[in-house]
């Protein structure tokens, strides 16, 4: 903190300036929400085979983040994630948003206790989200935004999507969390 | 990769063979068709006994038939005949309506193949 400093709150000559103490645990969480953020919008591009499926790849971030600066650094990353993807993407507030959000709120429920046990590696660990995250998203959408009965068809090809992205994001998640170095490191 | 992770892995593939046999497993083949004047119900008709029904609605009667497993509308008081247009209805959320007379034809079944259909 800079002398001078009250609370954050600097006092410039004539103008009031406001500054926010930026603690470095702030700038790794920005650091790898811009990352997420950047995957997000790039995975936003590929068409989909099916409304619901993507890779998820950010999420690899995510489970990266969890693994090397615990749940709290992990849940901010994942909120910043959804929140400014869905600004940049002009989804905010939509039904896209609130399934994301929905997703991701449900997946880092799951994962407190998954990683706090400390038995599940990031390939558990990255199934287990995946998992979360597409049963919240299909109950949400079955009970808020389709209540048609033949949503419930599309339930076993989701799931399915949904243990083959999450396998395959902990892989990777795997691979780099063995091999590469992080920003801010 | 963690013992954990392998068993979740085993676990996770495994529930989804339930899922499929619960969801896709089930006789889909639609049983019955509804009728409705001005969207209150007047006839629910099983699709296995061929009959005609005279539908009375706001402009005059439309005729439904029954035949086969399959129901269609034969005659309508529509200028268009946009309802006697969409033929045989056989799939689970097929239908038919006639504005003028307010009636519409819909396949019931579990599994419906549109949300929705416009023209």
């Amino acid at each position: 903190m800079r002398g001078g400093d009250v609370n954050g709150i600097r006092q410039a000559a004539g103008a009031r300036e406001l500054e926010l103490p930026v603690s470095a645990e702030d700038r790794l969480v920005a650091r790898y929400a811009a990352l997420a953020i950047a995957i997000h919008l790039i995975e936003a591009t590929l068409p989909s085979p099916l409304p619901g499926i993507k890779p998820g790849l950010a999420n690899v971030v995510v489970q990266l983040v969890l693994a090397r600066h615990g749940w709290r650094a992990a849940a901010w990353v994942a909120v910043l994630r959804v929140l400014v993807s869905s600004l940049l993407l002009g989804t905010f507030l939509s039904p896209t948003f609130l399934l994301s959000a929905a997703g991701a709120a449900s997946a880092l429920l799951v994962l407190a206790p998954a990683h706090a046990c400390g038995r599940f590696g990031p390939v558990g660990l990255s199934l287990l989200a995946a998992q979360a995250h597409m049963a919240a998203q299909f109950t949400l959408a079955y009970t808020l935004l389709i209540p048609h009965a033949a949503l419930l068809a599309l339930l076993p090809v989701l799931m399915t999507a949904a243990v083959v992205t999450g396998l395959a994001g902990g892989i990777i998640s795997e691979a780099v969390q063995r091999t590469a170095t992080g920003p801010g490191r | 990769m963690t013992t954990a992770d392998r068993c979740l892995i085993a676990l996770s593939f495994a529930a989804l063979v339930p899922l499929y046999v619960q969801l896709w497993g089930r006789d889909t083949q639609p049983q019955e068709a509804r009728v409705t004047v001005d969207g209150q119900e007047v006839l629910r008709v099983s699709l296995f006994e061929n009959h005609r029904y005279d539908v009375k609605g706001p402009a005059g009667v439309t005729v439904v038939e029954v035949a086969d497993g399959r129901v269609r509308c034969v005659s309508s008081p529509g200028p268009r005949h946009l309802c006697e247009r969409a033929g045989w209805l056989s799939a689970s959320g097929d239908s038919a309506v006639n504005l003028p007379n307010r009636v519409s034809i819909e396949v019931l079944g579990r599994d419906r193949r549109f949300d929705s259909v416009s023209y």
